[in-house]
C-alpha cells in the first residue's frame, strides 16, 4: 500500500489538486447559486406582498366599497355612532362592526324602508330621522335609500350621537336638530353618490381586467392567476378563453422554468389571504430571466476553472515525467560508463606489471597463448624472445633495491619504445621480459634481438647520479608444427637464454630444431 | 352645658339642610384658590406628563371610538357611575366651575382634554380615557397598550382612582383592592 503511494506520489498529489480545485469552483458556483437564488426569493417576496396587497385591497374594495374610509372622510364633522351599508336586500354589505357584514340587518327602520321599494308612493317618503336609543346612547337615526332613478342600490343605517343635546339649552335643541339634520343630509348624499358611482366601476371592471393591469404596470411580474380552493383558477392576467387552460401544468412553488416566450420564470403559490382562512391560493409567476443568465455564466465560470485546473495539471505532470525520463536515461549512459571505465581500469590493473608498466605474467602467458593459436591456425611466423637481465643481483647488493627497480623500469621502456605496435612485450618476473614478435620469421627476429640486446647494452641507466650499467642475455624460439601449446615454444626459447647465459651472457641464442646456438650476425655487429 | 347646647343648636341648622349635609366641602372646593387636580398629571409625575404631552402622540377619542372593539365594556360603563359623574355636577349647580371637572370629566386640565359642556360635550362624565388617558395611540397601534395609565401599569392606573378617590371625597368604596378588581370587568356593578 504505502509503496503504491511511493511509487505514485506526484499523480496522487495532482489528482488531489485538480480534485481540490474542482471543488472549489463548484462549491463556489453552489454558493453563488445560493446568493442569487436568496435575492430572487427577496425579490420575490417584495413584489408577492405588494401583489397581494393589491388583489386584497381590490377585493375588500370590490366587496365592501371600502366604505368606512370613504365615511371618516366625508363625515363633516359629524358625530357618527353607527354606519353601516346594506344592499338591497337587507344584508349587511359595510358596518363598523365587522361581525355583522354579510347577514341581514334586523332594525324596524329598515324593514319599513325594504318594504316601501315596493310601494312607489313611500319610495320616496324613505329617509325620515328619528330618535332613538341605541347602546345606551341617545342617537338621531335615518335608514337612507342609496337610489338612482327608480333602482335601489342598497340601504345606508346611520345614527348620529346626540349625548350632547343634554348640554344644549332646551330652548335652542330644535334649531341644532334641524342644523344637524341638514348636515347629516349633506353627508349622506354625498355617501350614496360615491357607493354609486363605485358600485358601477366594479360593474364593468373585473378581476382579471384587474389583475392584467397590475402585471402591465408591475415590473417583473410576468402573471398573477388566482385559484379558489378546490384548485380552479377562477381568475388570471393571462386571458383563459384565449389559452383554453384552467390549470397551467407543472405550476410548482419556488420553481424556475423556461416560458414559451423565451424568458425564464420564478413560480410562487402562496394563500391569497395572509391567514390563508379561505383556501383561495394566488399563482405569481416572476420573471427570472436575469436569474438564469447569472446562474449559467457561474456554471460556466466554473467549468473552465476545473477545465483549466485539469489542463494545467496535466501539464505539469507531463513535464516533471518528461524530466525525470531524461534524467533516469542520462544517468544510465553515466553509470553504463562509469562502469566501463572500472572495468577497463581493472582489466588494465589485472594485466599490468605495477613496476615497468608493461604487461604482467599472467597477461603476458595469456596473450601468448592467443598469439600461437592465431599463428597455429593462420599458418603465421610467430617468434618468442626470453630477455635476462646478466648479473642483476649484483645491481641490487650494490647500488640498492631502488637502483634495481630503475633499471627494470628503464629497460622495459626501451624496449617497448624499440617494438612495432603490433609486437608484444611483458615482465616475465624478476629481471625476465618476454616478446612476442608476430608474423616475422626467426632470422627477422633474432636481429631484433640483437637491437634489444645493444639497446640495453648501449646506454648505462642513470639513477640518482650513479650510472648502472646492465647487459642482457636474449633466448629466441620460432613456433614450429610440432609444438603441442605455447609452453613447448617457450621452453625452447628458455633453453636458449640458457645457451647465451653459458657462453658468457649479453649475448642472443636461439634454438632451432632442438638444438640452441648463438647468432652472430655479421652486419648487426657493424653497427 | 351652654356650649353643648349651642352646638346642638348649630347642628341642628345643619340637619335641617339635610340635602346639602355636603354641600360644606363642595363650596370650599368650589372657591379654592388652588388649581383643580389633574389626575394624570398627578400620577404620572410632572415630567413624564409634560413629555407625554409634548410628544404629539396623544389625544382624546371619545369613548364612541372604544365601543367600534369594546362593545360590552362600553355598555357596562354607560350604567356605572363614572358615566353619570357630570351629570352629579351638573346636580348640584357647578357646571361651569372648573374646580370640579378635573374629576368629573375626562381629560380636564390634559392637551385636547374637556373644556367646557358647550365646548367639549363628548368628554363630559368620566369615560375610558379618563382613567387610562388619551386612547389615540392605543389605537393607532391597533393592539394591547398604548395607554398612558394603562392596565399593564396597575401602580399608575391605581393612583389615578387614588387622586380622586382621596381621603377628602373617596367615600365611594371601603376597600380599594376589592373595588378596582371590580373594574376589571365589563360591568362593575354586577357582582
Amino acid at each position: 500500500m504505502t509503496d503504491f503511494f511511493k511509487r505514485h506520489n506526484i499523480s496522487i498529489q495532482l489528482g488531489l489538486l485538480i480534485a481540490s480545485l474542482c471543488f472549489f469552483s463548484f462549491y463556489n458556483y453552489v454558493s453563488q447559486k445560493e446568493v442569487f437564488l436568496k435575492q430572487l426569493q427577496s425579490n420575490s417576496s417584495d413584489l408577492l406582498q405588494s401583489v397581494r396587497s393589491s388583489v386584497n385591497k381590490f377585493n375588500s374594495i370590490e366587496k365592501t366599497l371600502s366604505l368606512n374610509t370613504l365615511v371618516s372622510t366625508i363625515s363633516f364633522n359629524l358625530d357618527i355612532f353607527e354606519f353601516r351599508y346594506l344592499d338591497n336586500n337587507g344584508v349587511v354589505v359595510s358596518s363598523m362592526f365587522e361581525d355583522e357584514v354579510g347577514k341581514p340587518y334586523a332594525h324596524p327602520g329598515i324593514e319599513l324602508a325594504l318594504q316601501a321599494v315596493g310601494d312607489s308612493a313611500q319610495f320616496y317618503s324613505m329617509g325620515q330621522y328619528y330618535v332613538e336609543e341605541r347602546d345606551l346612547t341617545n342617537v338621531m337615526a335615518v335608514s337612507f335609500p342609496v337610489r338612482e332613478d327608480d333602482r335601489l342600490f342598497g340601504i345606508i343605517d346611520l345614527a348620529v350621537d346626540i349625548t350632547d343635546f343634554d348640554y344644549i339649552p332646551a330652548t335652542s335643541r330644535d334649531v341644532v336638530m334641524q342644523r344637524l339634520q341638514i348636515d347629516t343630509t349633506n353627508t349622506l348624499n354625498a355617501i350614496a353618490g360615491s357607493i354609486i358611482s363605485r358600485t358601477k366601476v366594479f360593474e364593468t371592471l373585473n378581476m382579471p381586467d384587474f389583475l392584467a393591469a397590475l402585471v402591465a404596470q408591475t415590473k417583473g411580474v410576468l402573471e398573477v392567476s388566482l385559484m379558489d380552493a378546490s384548485g380552479l383558477i377562477y381568475s388570471s392576467s393571462r386571458s383563459l378563453s384565449l389559452t383554453g387552460e384552467s390549470l397551467r401544468a407543472g405550476f410548482v412553488s419556488g420553481s424556475i422554468r423556461q416560458r414559451v416566450d423565451g424568458l425564464s420564470e420564478y413560480t410562487l403559490q402562496v394563500p391569497l389571504n395572509p391567514q390563508g382562512s379561505d383556501g383561495h391560493m394566488m399563482l405569481l409567476a416572476i420573471d427570472a430571466s436575469d436569474y438564469v443568465v447569472n446562474e449559467r455564466k457561474l456554471f460556466f465560470t466554473a467549468l473552465a476553472t476545473s477545465l483549466m485546473a485539469i489542463i494545467v495539471s496535466v501539464t505539469i505532470a507531463y513535464a516533471i515525467y518528461t524530466i525525470n525520463l531524461r534524467r533516469a536515461r542520462e544517468e544510465n549512459i553515466r553509470l553504463e560508463h562509469m562502469v566501463v571505465e572500472r572495468t577497463d581500469e581493472l582489466r588494465r590493473i589485472s594485466q599490468t606489471d605495477k613496476l615497468t608498466g608493461l604487461a604482467n605474467r599472467c597477461h603476458l602467458e595469456e596473450q601468448l597463448d592467443i598469439e600461437f593459436k592465431r599463428a597455429g591456425r593462420y599458418k603465421t611466423p610467430l617468434t618468442l624472445a626470453v630477455l635476462d637481465l646478466d648479473f642483476f643481483k649484483q645491481v641490487n647488493d650494490v647500488h640498492g633495491h631502488l637502483a634495481g627497480d630503475a633499471v627494470l623500469r628503464e629497460i622495459g621502456s626501451r624496449i617497448r619504445a624499440e617494438l612495432r605496435e603490433t609486437d608484444f612485450v611483458g615482465r616475465y618476473g624478476g629481471e625476465e621480459f618476454v616478446v612476442i614478435f608476430t608474423n616475422i620469421d626467426l632470422p627477422t627476429s633474432l636481429k631484433m634481438a640483437e637491437i634489444l640486446r645493444r639497446l640495453v647494452e648501449g646506454s648505462p641507466v642513470h639513477f640518482e647520479g650513479q650510472d648502472v650499467a646492465v647487459t642482457a642475455s636474449i633466448g629466441v624460439a620460432e613456433i614450429k608444427y610440432s609444438h603441442e601449446t605455447y609452453k613447448t615454444l617457450f621452453a625452447e626459447a628458455d633453453s636458449a637464454l640458457y645457451h647465451a647465459k653459458e657462453n658468457g651472457r649479453n649475448r642472443v641464442a636461439y634454438t632451432e630444431e632442438g638444438r640452441a646456438s648463438l647468432f652472430v650476425d655479421t652486419k648487426l655487429s657493424e653497427l | 352645658m351652654r356650649k353643648l347646647s349651642l352646638s346642638l343648636l348649630i347642628s341642628l341648622l345643619f340637619i335641617g339642610q339635610a340635602g346639602y349635609a355636603l354641600d360644606a366641602r363642595i363650596e370650599a372646593q368650589a372657591i379654592s384658590p388652588n388649581a383643580p387636580t389633574i389626575p394624570l398629571k398627578s400620577a404620572l409625575g410632572e415630567k413624564v406628563f409634560n413629555e407625554a404631552m409634548a410628544s404629539g402622540k396623544y389625544s382624546f377619542a371619545t369613548n364612541a371610538k372604544c365601543r367600534l372593539c369594546h362593545r360590552d365594556f362600553f355598555l357596562g360603563r354607560k350604567q356605572d357611575v363614572h358615566d353619570h359623574a357630570f351629570s352629579k355636577v351638573l346636580k348640584a349647580g357647578h357646571g361651569e366651575t372648573s374646580q370640579c371637572f378635573g374629576c368629573h370629566t375626562t381629560g380636564y386640565g390634559v392637551k385636547g382634554g374637556f373644556k367646557s359642556a358647550i365646548l367639549t360635550p363628548r368628554l363630559a362624565n368620566v369615560q375610558c380615557e379618563g382613567c387610562h388617558g388619551p386612547g389615540s395611540e392605543h389605537i393607532r397601534r391597533n393592539a394591547k397598550g398604548g395607554f398612558l395609565a394603562g392596565t399593564d401599569r396597575p401602580e399608575i392606573l391605581k393612583k389615578m382612582c387614588l387622586t380622586c378617590h382621596n381621603q377628602r371625597w373617596g367615600n365611594a368604596f371601603d376597600d380599594f383592592e376589592a373595588a378596582y378588581d371590580s373594574y376589571k370587568t365589563a360591568k362593575p356593578g354586577d357582582k
